[in-house]
């Protein structure tokens, strides 16, 4: 009797089991994604789906939380829903949104809105542009075309695929170069570099401290100081070329000219000992200390290191990079935060005209108010300018001064196994530091860029 | 005759129903494992054949092109050689100081003892996030500890990090700093067991304290010593990818790249999931084999004592 009552409860334990199992929704996998159909939902509310009223529109929102924070995006979604009756938006917000969505998104749950920084390692945006998964903005966009600074909305950032439509919106602006400070410079009676030749002679002014440093470990912060050097330099065409991998670019004598003067930072020792094991917070707090007089970064460095140590009377300065000629054309990397639509979004509607209002006077208020920043639209210097520093704002102000705002990125490739913009600032960086040559360096990524061409995502 | 049969069938009827009661007791636990354990390693198999950037709903299936493309890949490659440096002298420099210190602390008959266990065990508590937090200052070129150390006995300092030459040794010194107090104390525990006695009697047979290491120390542990090298070649394999993902983030240039950092790379920096459980499966086996090597290598007749 009892070993009866031991299997039966025996048995109970395994059925009780698989039935725990079972009763779920099954679980979404890749294989059966497509397949999965939400059983739990009455015929009366299928059908209110397919005729969806907005009243009862919930907008999910996903946002990374970083150095901005979350206050922005809860302040404008209200007034979002202030503006829209019926609507409700939900804001999620995580510093690793990005690997959120990716389980979001797996599991057949897209969020209807992203916001992702453009630093984001989850890879998740490049994943989506790969997929071509990510929704065609180009209407509000194009709403937007004239609102927008000049140059904006045309490159290889919001237009991945090169074929005139926008996929991405801007939204954080920041000017990306050489932060330096200013009270030391004016001291010393120091000028802020225009040209490359400036800039090596510094170091007859300057001797009680290197040149420049930069995130030595995380190469891709040379961006602010490499693009434009290139695009003025060798020439914005010659720079659109370099960033589709024309490998023809490394070869010419403008981009080996370039290449010469970074070659020099290493030779004349212009780049701080140790520069080259050293992360972002270490570089920037080195330059802060006076160990360096210039680091190449972006306009969130004042906030990201307000609470820093620094050397006496240290004020914030900001130059754009140096030239070959003076009378090149300038430019300025214009970092911008991306949003975009998931084409698996259910509101995609909604979606765009939330995305429109984000650009509006109140949105971009509240933003320039609880984040210290602001989209990319004419104009906005003067609404960020009482909530942060003078440099910080003088930094917005460049582009009314005849620096062009350069946008632009490494065009997306498949069936690689090197990830090519790793590899160019990399293999820069190596050259900065001395470790490699200016042959070396375009003789490495000669094989690298001639791969990447044939495998661009079209 | 029928009696003994009777007897018989009477056992094997009680030893196959208990054996079914087991089977029926162990089977949840084997379904999960199966369902947790099992399914998932079958499944990184499974996308391994496919061409996956891990957000698309559809996959292209291309056989073994992501291992043929493994072969040829030089970043793996250096990966690869990467990761067994770092467990071949992590392994080895972690299990001579351990030993080494567990058999000065356990012999000897300082009151501390217990203290210095508890301080050599400390790293152990800290998260490893924290320690390669800790080490990324202490190889900082100009303010770090090391480098300040190496000037006041008038050496240069160095760019621990940055430099393609030292950056492994760099990071296996903060893997090593972690992992000794835990091999120690295992150690120690392990010569706490061994009987007095056979120090007594080589005492009195007039043996040095290097040769009772070596003859009585080292046999007594050596079962402990074998699992523990398996358990830490596997174990410096996570290890690796953490230090290296806080310390350097493969640089200066890839230089750095481990196995399972190169595999996580692939996965979210390059949005190629397939290759990167071809490479998952490539660490599996080489763990697999690992394991297996390393236990016959240390397999030892344990039987004399």
């Amino acid at each position: 009797m009892k070993r009866k009552i031991s299997l039966f409860v025996a048995l109970i334990m395994v059925v009780a089991m698989f039935a725990g199992c079972g009763s779920k929704t099954k679980t979404t996998t890749d294989d059966d994604q497509k397949s999965t159909v939400d059983t739990s939902k009455s015929s009366e509310e299928k059908d209110n789906e397919q005729e969806p009223e907005i009243k009862d529109q919930t907008l999910k929102v996903s946002v990374f939380q970083g150095g901005f924070g979350r206050e922005y995006w809860d302040e404008v979604a209200k007034a979002f829903e202030a503006q829209n009756e019926g609507v409700t938006v939900e804001v999620v917000a995580d510093p690793n949104i990005g690997e959120r969505i990716r389980n979001d998104i797996l599991s057949n749950d897209s969020p209807d809105f992203v916001f992702l920084s453009s630093r984001d390692k989850s890879g998740t945006t490049q994943s989506l542009i790969k997929d071509k998964a990510i929704a065609d903005i180009s209407d509000v966009m194009n709403k937007l075309k004239d609102k927008m600074i000049d140059g904006v909305l045309d490159n290889s950032l919001l237009s991945p695929y090169g074929d005139g439509k926008t996929y991405l919106a801007p939204f954080n602006f920041s000017s990306l170069g050489l932060w330096y400070n200013e009270n030391y410079f004016k001291t010393n009676d120091i000028t802020a570099p225009v040209t490359w030749d400036d800039f090596f002679e510094l170091q007859n002014k300057i001797t009680d401290r290197a040149l420049i440093t930069y995130a030595g470990i995380y190469p891709g912060y040379l961006e602010s100081l490499v693009f434009p050097a290139i695009a003025s330099g060798a020439g914005k065409d010659t720079f659109d070329k370099l960033v589709k991998y024309d490998v023809s670019t490394l070869d010419s004598d403008e981009f080996k000219a370039i290449m010469e003067k970074f070659e020099k930072i290493a030779s004349t020792k212009a780049i701080m000992n140790g520069t080259a094991g050293i992360n972002h917070t270490t570089s920037q707090a080195e330059f802060l200390m006076g160990k360096a007089a210039m680091i190449p970064n972006g306009s969130w460095i004042a906030n990201e290191m307000k609470d820093a140590p620094r050397e006496d009377g240290f004020t914030w300065g900001f130059a754009a990079a140096p030239v070959l000629k003076a009378d090149n054309d300038k430019y300025v990397v214009a970092s911008m935060d991306e949003m975009y639509i998931p084409s698996a979004s259910k509101n995609k509607e909604l979606a765009k005209k939330f995305l429109e209002f984000l650009y509006s006077d109140e949105a971009i208020k509240i933003q320039a108010e609880k984040a210290q920043s602001v989209p990319p639209l004419k104009g906005v210097a003067d609404v960020i300018k009482p909530f942060v520093d003078e440099a910080t704002g003088a930094s917005y102000t460049l582009f009314d001064k005849g620096y062009k705002p350069l946008i632009s990125n490494f065009a997306a490739v498949d069936n690689m196994t090197l990830v090519p913009r790793k590899e160019f600032f990399g293999t820069v960086g190596q050259v900065i530091t001395g470790t490699k040559t200016k042959e070396e360096a375009i003789d490495y990524l000669k094989p690298i860029f001639e791969e990447a061409a044939k495998n661009i995502v079209k | 005759m029928s009696t003994v049969k009777k007897g018989i069938v009477k056992k094997s009827k009680i030893s196959s129903s208990k054996g079914f009661f087991l089977a029926v007791c162990v089977a949840p636990a084997f379904v999960l494992y199966l369902i947790l354990g099992v399914y998932p390693a079958i499944k990184v198999f499974i996308n391994s054949l496919y061409k996956w950037s891990g957000l698309s709903p559809t996959k292209t299936f291309i056989g073994l092109d992501n291992f043929k493309t493994l072969l040829h890949d030089q970043k793996f490659a250096l990966a690869f050689k990467n990761t067994v440096f770092l467990m071949i002298v992590t392994t080895i420099v972690t299990m001579v100081i351990a030993l080494f210190f567990a058999s000065t602390l356990s012999r000897s008959k300082f009151k501390e003892k217990n203290l210095y266990r508890v301080l050599f065990f400390f790293p152990n508590v800290l998260s490893i996030v924290v320690i390669g937090i800790l080490f990324t200052y202490i190889y900082e070129p100009n303010r770090g500890l090391l480098n300040a150390a190496l000037n006041l006995i008038g050496l240069s300092g160095k760019t621990w990090l940055g430099d393609s030459k030292t950056v492994l040794w760099a990071i296996s010194g903060a893997m090593i700093w972690q992992a000794v107090g835990y091999y120690m104390v295992m150690y120690m525990a392990g010569m706490d067991s061994i009987s007095p006695s056979f120090y007594e009697v080589a005492d009195l047979e007039g043996a040095s304290k290097f040769k009772q290491f070596f003859l009585i120390t080292i046999p007594m542990l050596w079962e402990i010593i074998r699992v523990t090298i398996v358990f830490f070649i596997i174990s410096s394999l996570n290890m690796s990818f953490l230090f290296v993902t806080v310390m350097t983030g493969g640089a200066p240039n890839g230089g750095s790249e481990v196995l399972l950092s190169y595999m996580y790379s692939q996965a979210f920096t390059n949005s190629n999931f397939g290759y990167a459980m071809a490479v998952a499966v490539v660490v599996f086996l080489f763990a697999f084999t690992l394991a297996i090597i390393s236990r016959k290598l240390t397999e030892k007749e344990n039987d004399n004592y």
